[in-house]
């Protein structure tokens, strides 16, 4: 089976290097592993150091959006004929070692899409994030009908059936929320896994605003995406 | 007479904006939501064209001056919404354009036969 592990990037510089480093070289049933980096127009050298950790990188010459990225990823992770694929975040908050974990639901066919939840286990978690999050948990069901404890995690596991079949149109953070919406859309087996979260003062920093589930779920919604099954 | 003119316009724009609004969300190229806005948004356009002295009521009602405002209101709004709508398509398209030409790109720089990590 061939693993491809999509990294969305922008201007991820001082970090990348240390998450494509840290990504496990073999897993148990998986004949290949490509790190595939989509560098999201950055303006620092985050692509040169991605391949030079040993990634292979694809460039939008643009900044477009982190959902744009992420397409593109599973658009390459399709002509790589990929079988499973594993999208992570960038900025160093997911701890590699637990892909093996993460993909097993795939590889046993037990389920299409598996995603990591910081919300099974919060410890650690800033307060004002731990309530965005409820906030985006919310506006994703509203959308999509299905209630997940971490509706904003990058850190998922996807089955190449599952990204064949999704349709994903919206280019920025509203990516984690239509995916929702087209796992009920399609029908996909989903599960949670509890991941560990890493929270670096790096990783503090990025990420989205709590405020900005409103915004989310006005573009969806915009977008013709959600509503009324 | 303005008052006539001014719902022959809206009412042939509205033909225009909402048709054009259809056959888009029938090819795909516009969601069912933007549809049903662009739908409602000149239905009250031409209410208000149309039926100008209720708007005129209702201001008086709200302490403004009644006279004319309904008819400057109407002809203000269909010029408006119509400007609207043909710049919120172009952008759209664009933006659509934009997205799919700069990820194509990207994929040109995939190599087919890369090295796995083990």
């Amino acid at each position: 089976m061939h693993l491809v592990i999509v990294i969305p990037a922008y201007n991820e510089a001082q970090v990348i290097a240390g998450v494509i480093e840290r990504l496990p070289v073999t897993i148990d049933r998986i004949g290949r592993i490509t790190a595939l980096v989509v560098d999201d127009g950055s303006e620092d050298e985050t692509p040169m150091i991605a391949k030079q950790a040993g990634a292979q990188v694809v460039r939008h010459r643009v900044n477009l959006g982190v959902g744009a990225a992420t397409t593109t990823g599973f658009a390459a992770a399709r002509l790589l004929q990929a079988d499973i694929i594993v999208t992570l975040d960038a900025d160093g908050q997911h701890n590699p070692l637990e892909i093996p974990r993460l993909i097993d639901p795939i590889v046993h066919q037990k389920a299409d899409i598996v995603i990591g939840s910081r919300l099974q286990n919060p410890a650690g978690m800033p307060i004002i994030k731990l309530a965005g999050n409820w906030i985006f948990n919310i506006a994703t069901y509203l959308l999509s009908g299905i209630w997940t404890t971490d509706s904003q995690s990058g850190y998922r596991a996807y089955s190449a059936q599952a990204i064949e079949l999704m349709e994903l149109k919206t280019p920025g953070y509203e990516i984690c929320s239509e995916m929702f919406v087209e796992i009920a859309k399609r029908k996909l087996r989903m599960i949670e896994y509890p991941i560990e979260t890493i929270y670096t003062d790096y990783a503090k920093l990025k990420g989205q605003h709590p405020l900005n589930g409103v915004n989310i779920l006005i573009k969806l919604i915009l977008r013709g995406i959600g509503g009324p099954k | 007479m303005i008052a006539f003119i001014t719902q022959f316009l809206s009412a042939f724009l509205a033909v225009l904006v909402v048709t054009k609004s259809y056959t888009d969300f029938r090819r795909g190229k516009e969601s069912r939501s933007m549809f049903l806005f662009w739908t409602i948004a000149w239905i009250a356009i031409l209410l208000v064209a149309f039926f100008p002295n209720k708007i005129d009521e209702i201001s008086f009602r709200f302490g403004g001056r009644g006279t004319g405002v309904g008819k400057f209101l109407g002809m203000a709004l269909v010029f408006v919404f119509f400007v609207v709508y043909r710049i919120y398509v172009k952008a759209d398209r664009i933006e659509r354009m934009f997205q799919r030409f700069v990820k194509e790109q990207a994929l040109k720089d995939l190599d087919l036969k890369p090295k796995s990590k083990n």
